[in-house]
């Protein structure tokens, strides 16, 4: 099919503003008699709060307000019904070094500051967990004192006879892998503005999610949704670290209710590296069974995730680690147990292609140590159990226009394996990995995505839609759907903000489903649009509407297109002549049926890509420094609405998974207390880190995505961990069992093993 | 204990008047003298297209060229701007035009979601008017301390040295 937008990169929507320093995010927005918020936090990883005494802070000029703990509802929010467990800041007992505890509106940020000093705190310290090991520890402290065992979640699957498809395994690999916090890295620090309009609060910031955050906030602070109207400015990154309510969001909110000012509340970058959401920690035992030729029997697989304070979106990370280990391969028995621990730590949340990048990096990681310790090529055992087309994977799910294997296939000729294979360089090392990742899998709350499409009197489009422009390129992909669909040039499309009040919003920007969630709902309301449009031309143009055609602006009679007449003169004629206002609406939802947290099963979604990567990279024996110097993709996302930003996603996502293997850590004291919530010490991938991509894109079909796209986002990026790891480890043929894989433990594997040589 | 009964004070800030130029315009500004260039820029004169990343010299988001120098805004007192030729990213384009690079960038895809990338592109401008052929690692070390979370830099690196070599819009893609 011959599409006149769609598969075409043309320049971002957002370019300009962004390149010319217009565009407007969370802490540029000022409004009169704006006032300034800060957050007082906990300075106890754990700690019980006696008493708050804010009356000297109150006395400061200019402080306006000072709320506390208890000047919300005292309704909890969470995730699940049964994971409610977080107040909008801490009531009785504070359960994290940073946890809020306190905030003030005052006319300056240097006031708001210096009243944080004068409010006095009581607090009765108890002693902190921090890791799995303490939590879970019987007479452990508890970090909630109705979560026995300080367990947060749990989630099970158990498929197949274990014990015996172990038994019918010729080897048996095992091993224990662990995964440290990070964080998201935002460039953009948080920064929320929160004011009213007679009795509803206006709230705007870095979300996003504007949906999650919504339903959530309002919840938390017992106020219809009605009363509450988000919109969002542009966002700095989502990172999949910006869905649900934080505390700066309460913090403006609530504020702004109090003092009936506009309060814009900032964080600062240790509040957001040190305090803010982070990656779980996790300790995961694995055990991979195969038969002599390769064929997978048997896994095992029981991780703790370690979390912190508040459950979160946990039971999303359990459900994506647990799905994450059983596609794309075809592994028939399995067993898998994800429990989600309670510390006294910054709560985690979801990052960045979710807990499934963790899980593809521990299963890619025991399968290319399995092929090796049975001497198989690493290529030819991932073709041996791909997941083909329209096979069913062990947990139900139907490989729908899966293409997983030629994604192996090419990639396979991309990197000329296995001539790279036999041309071994000491200390130079290639990794694989793959990936089949859902384009959207169902979380919670409403599931469908709307638009309107509006079509001004001069013919220019207003495009209204849900879905947020995180920098991930959604205003430009819609736009060009619509404009594929409406037959107008892309340039006509104006895509407006997201806001609760003009449009129906997205359930959230997450598991790569706007191009085909929100992407659909364009299509049908600009093929709504249309559809009025036709009816006025087939008027003008006297033939039947089902034959007319729209390309670029452009009208005219299928087989007569010398009948023909120009897209304003259609619209014109509609507005003056016929009274009729073209108002396209469209909505587009799949019954995905329920999510089954308990058992971490994937509902069914629109279409899933698929990714096998290589990775290449040296190492210096001496220093122990890795450099990336490859990076090689052959991956099906359906068909690419528009190839540079889908390539974007796929190296941008790439990087921060690089971050993850080699260099990122949140690390903490004994006490809990960040150590390095800087961009000095928390050190994240620069330019000169960054290594060559090469992507390729197979166009795999899709029938339910806009002309037949699958999501993008997260779906490649998500194997870069494993491949990452799988290339050093076959570097320095030693496998480091723990991230990230530093200099230190490196050389210190490379020392081992050598003196493990001279032994032997 | 006691509580105190009087309203603690806040001493009055010292203030000064500077005299710079940013983007060709002069401006007469009194500034608190604790306050960074980097926030007199954005909140006495609104011109926040000057992004606030670390706020400690450590993301680059805050770049602007100080006599042509690039600098982190943010690790500069105003004070110390006074009497000096200021360029943000609103100077960059000139009478409604794109600056090649700013018009690369877009034509590259090399931003996604823009908050560093007002800081890369003045540290490139600079870069390339004492570099005018700079070699790709050249490129990549010019801009290592702009850190970005959304790319994977190679798009700003190929942005940039194409406009070393004249052009502002890739080959293919
Ligand atoms: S804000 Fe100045 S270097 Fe980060
Ligand atoms: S484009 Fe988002 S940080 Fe660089």
């Amino acid at each position: 099919m011959e599409y006149a937008i769609v598969g075409k990169s043309v320049p971002r929507k957002d370019g300009w503003v962004k390149v010319t320093g217009q565009a407007q995010y969370g802490g540029d927005l000022i409004l009169p008699g704006m006032l300034h918020g800060k957050i007082l936090r906990s300075p106890h990883a754990h700690a019980r709060i006696v008493s708050i005494d804010a009356s000297r802070a109150k006395r400061l000029p200019g402080v306006r307000t000072i709320i506390t703990g208890k000047d919300f509802p005292g309704v909890k929010f969470g995730f699940l019904p049964i994971t409610r467990d977080q107040l909008p800041f801490a009531v009785d007992k504070a359960r994290y070094f940073g946890e809020a505890v306190a905030a003030v509106a005052a006319s300056d940020e240097d006031t708001a500051e210096e009243a944080l000093d004068l409010i006095q705190v009581e607090y009765e310290e108890l002693p902190p967990v921090f890791t799995v090991q303490d939590a879970i520890r019987p007479g452990a402290t508890l970090v909630h004192d109705d979560k026995p065992g300080n367990v947060g979640f749990t989630a099970r699957y158990n498929y197949g006879d274990i014990a015996r498809a172990f038994e019918e395994c010729d080897y048996i690999k095992e091993e224990h892998l662990t995964t440290q916090r990070i964080s998201h890295g935002f460039i953009e620090p948080h920064a929320m503005l929160a004011s009213m309009d007679g009795d509803r609060v206006v709230l705007q910031g870095t979300k996003q999610s504007p949906y999650i955050t919504w339903r959530h906030l309002c919840r938390a602070m017992d106020l219809p949704l009605s009363k509450v109207r988000m919109l969002n400015p542009y966002v700095g990154g989502g990172y999949s670290g910006k869905h649900d309510p934080f505390d700066v969001d309460f913090a403006a909110t609530k504020l702004a209710l109090v003092t009936g000012r506009p309060v814009r509340v900032e964080l600062t970058q240790d509040e957001i590296l040190g305090m803010e959401r982070q990656r779980h920690s996790k300790d995961c035992w694995i055990k991979l069974g195969a038969k002599k030729d390769g064929t997978l029997h048997a896994l095992e697989c029981k991780t703790y995730f370690e979390g912190g304070a508040y459950v979160c979106a946990a039971p999303i990370n359990t459900r994506a680690f647990g799905s994450g280990l059983l596609i794309p391969y075809r592994i028939p028995n399995a067993r898998f147990e994800g429990i989600r621990i309670y510390t006294t730590r910054p709560p985690c949340g979801a990052v960045r292609g979710q807990a499934r990048v963790i899980a593809r990096y521990v299963l890619e990681a025991i399968l290319t140590d399995l092929a090796n310790d049975m001497g198989l090529d690493q290529l030819e055992i991932r073709r041996k159990n791909a997941l083909v087309k329209d096979e069913v994977a062990t947990e139900g799910t139907v490989m729908e226009n899966f293409a997983f294997m030629e994604t192996i296939d090419e990639l396979k000729k991309m990197v000329d394996w296995p001539a790279a294979k036999a041309k071994k360089v000491p200390f130079h090392g290639i990794g694989f990995a793959g990936d089949g990742y859902a384009s959207g899998s169902r979380a919670r709350g409403h599931w469908a995505s709307a638009a309107v499409v509006k079509i001004t009197e001069d013919g220019g489009i207003n495009l209204i839609q849900g879905a947020t422009e995180i920098g991930q390129g959604s205003d430009t992909v819609l736009a060009q759907i619509c404009a594929e669909a409406l037959g107008v040039p892309y340039e006509e499309i104006s895509v407006a903000v997201e806001d609760t009040d003009a449009s129906v919003l997205e359930q959230g920007i997450y598991s790569s489903r706007t191009t085909v969630w929100a992407g659909n709902g364009v299509r049908v309301a600009a093929e709504d649009a249309r559809r009025q449009l036709a009816e006025e031309a087939a008027k003008l143009l006297e033939a039947d509407p089902k034959d007319i055609e729209f390309r670029l602006g452009n009208v005219y009679v299928r087989n007569d297109p010398k009948r023909s007449i120009t897209f304003n003169e259609v619209v014109r004629k509609a507005y003056y002549e016929q009274g009729h206002p073209i108002y396209g609406r469209g909505s587009w939802g799949m019954d995905a049926g329920r999510a089954d947290w308990a058992t971490a099963k994937e509902p069914w979604s629109p279409g899933r890509g698929s990714v096998t990567m290589a990775v290449e990279v040296s190492v210096d024996p001496e220093t122990g420094k890795v450099k990336i110097l490859k990076l090689t993709a052959a991956h099906d996302n359906g068909q690419p609405i528009n190839p540079a930003l889908l390539a974007g996603q796929i190296e941008g996502g790439t990087m921060a998974h690089m971050g993850q293997g080699v260099f990122e850590e949140c690390l903490t004291d004994e006490h809990g207390r960040p150590i390095n919530p800087d961009f000095f010490d928390y050190k994240m991938p620069t330019a000169l880190d960054a290594p060559h991509f090469a992507n390729h894109p197979i166009i795999g079909d899709n029938p339910y995505g806009p002309f037949g796209a699958k999501g993008g986002g997260e779906s490649v990026s998500s194997s870069a961990l494993g491949a990452i790891a799988n290339a050093v480890a076959d570097a320095i043929g030693v496998r480091i069992m723990d991230l990230p894989i530093t200099p230190q433990k490196i050389l210190k594997a490379i020392n081992g093993k050598q003196s493990q040589e001279r032994r032997a | 204990m006691t509580t105190q009964q009087t309203a603690p004070r806040i001493v009055p800030p010292k203030r000064e008047y500077i005299q710079f130029t940013v983007n060709g315009i002069i401006y007469d500004v009194e500034v608190d003298l604790r306050r960074t260039l980097l926030e007199v820029l954005r909140e006495q004169l609104g011109l926040t297209g000057t992004k606030k990343g670390c706020n400690d010299g450590n993301c680059g988001a805050c770049t602007v060229l100080v006599n042509g120098k690039p600098m982190n805004s943010c690790l500069i007192l105003a004070v110390e701007a006074h009497g000096k030729e200021i360029t943000t990213i609103e100077g960059m384009a000139q009478d409604g035009k794109l600056h090649p690079l700013q018009e690369a960038v877009v034509n590259f895809n090399a931003l996604q979601c823009g908050y560093c990338t007002p800081g890369i592109l003045l540290t490139a401008k600079a870069f390339l008017e004492e570099n005018p052929h700079p070699t790709e690692h050249d490129v990549r070390r010019a801009i290592a301390g702009n850190l970005c979370r959304c790319t994977g830099y190679q798009r700003f690196v190929n942005a940039i040295l194409a406009v070393s070599q004249g052009k502002t819009k890739p080959d293919e893609e």
